[in-house]
């Protein structure tokens, strides 16, 4: 009779807590034996490191192999025009699929769909419109500056050097230039330094 | 009364002539004249300022505010003369370079930032932008009401998450029915006995005996005793699982506000997702993308973003970083056992996949939570289901016999265990 009632007791305790759940917290586990992580993730705490981290920056002076090294600090936007073109000879197919992507996910929030700085954010009155692809200024933009903005950001922008490597800013900067502001010409690098020097000085 | 009259009168002088050395002594100001909503040409002229303001101001500068460069309603005030501004406009490098007092104020003032010259912008549009700053009304009556518009709905997106704690409800409702049941029993037995004590003949069957002899409740108890077995068994599945784990997070992030209002793309701040095993949780470089200028929230202000500013160092009165900046520690909400390997990258960028698919419509949580189970069960599931997505994708340009016995038709579909998602050395090595 009292095995019974334990057991009756058992079902009853069990039951009950089984429907018991926080959300809060990550639940019960049964003998976690190699769940556990015995290395360390990324991004996981680290105590062998001083400042705590798993992920570190590469040391000083040592560099990635094929890490390109991009050659100008922050405010030699100027500069850029005239040092910094386009490697890369991508294909269209590229550019109209991974450079779109990558317009659509990075840009496009608020430079627009078209280009046209009239992106979502810019239409639900969240961020200030930035200045449209479609028109002068940007329209004549060396390469060079163009790439230096999304290295550092330019006013409101951010960089996305974190965001982008050196393939992928080349492969947006292309798919704007090609299929947004309708410039084909594959090396107008030259010339469009020469109209700019001389509007700025 | 008669007495106060020179008083007033003196005072009234003295006022005059403090305004008047003030507005000698301060920067001379120049005049943009005010359009009323009903001047025609004056509204256009406004209009057109807008335009321009949009297309070439707002990526530094705001209205009312310090941006990246400096607030400019009223910026005629600060300016001695109209010529001056515009040639500050058309070129800001040149001005300060001739020593001119105030432009090299501003510029020391904006940690040192060139502000970008216009030459293309000719002295009639810049006088049109001068107007619009000047009226901002004037060019779109609609504005103010758009935003409390956007500002209301964001707020009233704000739906508490309810849906897990209705077991609670059901739980408590049994057991206080259970005991109602006991006390019931209890109170009758001590009835029965309190009018044996008095001598009256009760009859002697007992309650309990009634109780079980009672067909519907034993029906009733069966299917309790079985959803209880079954809550067991659910709960013992559930262990080392956290499907709904929701923990708070250092900062309230929203994915409802970024994801679902704002459309944000999750490969935005999710960089990794394409290129890496891991889907990356963004540094606050990418948050400091857009709120170095969105400094307050819809649903809790200004605090949750000031956050952001502590932990990425930056002053938003002074426009720059001040501090080294600190690691956010968010909470990981997706563990998976160490002897499971799995690949992001492999998934959405190879295979296709959507983000939804496993983290489910994270564009409507307000607090992130583990969708999917996770189990093994789960994953190998979708590998006998899922199609693969053979179609313009080199990934799986070896699958050629596949590949023709798709086009043969005698191959219906090729499933990811077809082509070895199924085997065990893929996940666990």
């Amino acid at each position: 009779m009292l095995k019974k009632y334990h057991f009756i007791l058992l079902i009853l305790v069990l039951g009950f807590t089984a429907c018991i759940r926080n959300d809060k917290k990550p639940g019960r586990e049964y003998m976690p034996d190699m769940s556990a992580h015995i290395a360390y993730e990324a991004g996981s705490d680290n105590p062998f490191f001083k400042d705590g981290k798993t992920n570190q920056l590469a040391p000083d002076g040592s560099m990635a192999r094929g890490k390109y090294i991009y050659p100008l600090s922050d405010t030699d936007y100027e500069k850029s025009a005239s040092l910094i073109t386009n490697p890369f000879q991508f294909t269209s197919d590229e550019i109209n699929n991974e450079g779109k992507h990558l317009y659509k996910v990075n840009c496009a929030i608020c430079h627009g769909d078209k280009g046209d700085g009239q992106g979502h954010l810019v239409q639900i009155n969240k961020f200030p419109p930035p200045p449209s692809y479609l028109t002068e200024p940007l329209l004549s933009l060396p390469d060079g500056k163009r790439y230096h903005t999304v290295m550092y950001g330019k006013g409101l922008m951010g960089s996305y050097a974190s965001q982008l490597n050196h393939k992928e800013r080349w492969l947006v900067l292309s798919y704007v230039k090609k299929n947004l502001q309708g410039i084909s010409t594959p090396a107008p690098a030259t010339t469009a330094t020469a109209t700019d020097s001389t509007k700025t000085n | 009364m008669h007495s106060c009259k020179p008083i007033r009168k003196i005072l009234a002088l003295l006022v005059f002539l403090l305004l008047l050395t003030q507005s000698t002594s301060t920067f001379a100001a120049f005049a943009v004249p005010d359009v009323a909503a009903t001047d025609a040409a004056g509204v256009e002229k406004v209009k057109s300022g807008m335009t321009l303001f949009k297309a070439n101001c707002t990526a530094c500068h705001a209205l009312d505010r310090k941006v990246v460069g400096p607030a400019l309603a009223g910026v005629w005030e600060k300016w001695e003369s109209e010529e001056k501004f515009v040639h500050w406009v058309q070129n800001p490098a040149k001005l300060i370079a001739s020593g001119d007092a105030y432009a090299n104020k501003i510029f020391n003032e904006n940690n040192k930032v060139m502000m970008t010259a216009f030459p293309t912008l000719s002295a009639d549009q810049i006088k049109d932008i001068l107007l619009y700053l000047k009226n901002p009304a004037a060019a779109e009556p609609a504005k103010a009401p758009a935003a409390d518009a956007t500002a209301s709905s964001s707020s009233g997106a704000a739906t508490g998450d309810k849906g897990s704690s209705n077991w609670y409800v059901w739980i408590l409702a049994a057991f206080l029915a259970v005991l109602a049941l006991l006390l019931w029993s209890v109170t009758s037995k001590l009835d029965k006995a309190v009018k044996e004590k008095a001598g009256e003949k009760v009859e002697d069957e007992s309650l309990t005996k009634k109780l079980f002899s009672n067909k519907t409740l034993k029906v009733l108890l069966l299917i309790g005793s079985i959803l209880l077995v079954f809550n067991i068994f659910n709960g013992a599945i559930d262990l080392g699982r956290s499907q709904g784990y929701a923990p708070d997070q250092p900062i309230k992030f929203s994915h409802a506000l970024h994801v679902g209002q704002n459309q944000i793309e999750c490969q935005y701040c999710h960089t990794g997702v394409e290129k890496s095993r891991h889907a990356s949780i963004p540094g606050t470089q990418i948050c400091m993308n857009c709120h170095k200028y969105v400094q307050q929230g819809p649903k809790f202000g200004k605090d949750e973003i000031a956050k952001i500013y502590d932990y990425s160092g930056w002053d938003p009165d002074k426009g720059k970083f001040v501090k080294a900046p600190k690691n956010i520690e968010w909470v990981k909400i997706h563990n998976l056992p160490d002897h499971v390997y799995f690949n992001h990258s492999q998934h959405v960028k190879v295979g296709g996949i959507d983000c939804k698919t496993c983290h489910g419509k994270v564009e409507e949580y307000e607090v992130m939570k583990q969708f999917a189970p996770l189990s093994m069960g789960w994953c190998i599931n979708c590998h006998r289901q899922t199609e693969v997505k053979f179609a313009d994708n080199n990934y799986y340009s070896i699958f050629q016999k596949y590949k023709a016995e798709l086009k043969k038709g005698t191959k219906a579909k090729v499933t990811v265990a077809d082509i070895g998602g199924t085997e065990c050395q893929k996940c666990h090595y």
